[in-house]
């Protein structure tokens, strides 16, 4: 191969890379993903309560279990609406 | 020779475009969603500028209220675990491993939720009540989702803790 096909393949390589490179750099107009909506990096996660239980082995498990079972979060949401006016 | 390697270099360019175009960032869409937000709002009288302010602020402090509460449920059977490991002495290996699977992912889920920011989406000042309740709509249904996966774990360490010693 001759030094002038080199030099060509290597600048033409050189300009695809930086126009490559130049289009990841670029942010979309369009939005493509919309399932992702709603979320932004994590500033202000929840903390747990300082007063965690201490477990040993006289404590029984499954009644602690119970203890932190979810409620039904329904009353507050009738409440918010309440709130807003609904 | 020159030509070889201008076809790998255009199917290179082809196909990294199209992924390069393709990349958006939850943070994209949030931002994009605000700036509708603003846009649509411009018109609006202060009053009914409050109104979704209020809306906003409220639903942030209920999504902040429960996944607390879902949090420091995943914290409290992440413990009730150890405790059963620590009695259990070697045996449950795998039912242990699945059920601390499935605490790590529902506590995931939780903080994914506790991180969302709900932007309503405005169609018309006269349109405040469906708007809210459409807003408030997806904010239930995704507390709710979270909410599940917390009981489906709690259920699976209930499952491990009929062996409980």
């Amino acid at each position: 191969m001759s030094f002038k096909r080199v030099a060509i393949i290597i600048s033409v390589s050189i300009i695809l890379i930086g126009f490559l490179i130049f289009k990841s750099q670029n942010k979309p107009s369009e939005i493509k993903d919309p399932s992702a909506a709603n979320l932004v990096t994590p500033k202000e996660l929840p903390t747990p309560s300082p007063n965690l239980p201490q477990f040993n082995q006289s404590s029984n498990l499954s009644e602690e279990l119970q203890k932190v079972k979810p409620r039904d979060f329904t009353p507050d949401f009738n409440n918010l609406e309440k709130s807003l006016g609904f | 020779m020159i030509k070889f390697t201008f076809l790998i270099w255009l199917i290179i360019f082809l196909g990294f475009a199209p992924v390069a175009e393709g990349r958006v960032t939850p943070e994209d869409i949030v931002v994009a969603q605000k700036e509708s937000y603003q846009k649509s709002t411009e018109s609006y009288t202060d009053a009914s500028k409050m109104k979704l302010d209020n809306l906003q602020k409220d639903i942030l402090n209920l999504n902040r209220k429960l996944t607390a509460e879902l949090d420091y449920a995943m914290v409290v059977q992440a413990l009730i675990l150890d405790e059963f490991e620590v009695r259990a002495e070697g045996k449950y290996k795998s039912q242990i491993e699945d059920a601390r699977y499935w605490i790590t992912f529902a506590h995931e889920a939780v903080a994914y939720q506790a991180a969302k920011t709900y932007i309503p989406r405005v169609t018309g000042e006269q349109n405040f009540k469906s708007d809210a309740s459409s807003t408030i709509g997806l904010f239930k249904s995704e507390i709710f989702s979270a909410r599940l996966k917390v009981f489906k774990a709690e259920g699976i360490v209930k499952g491990l803790l009929k062996n409980e010693f």
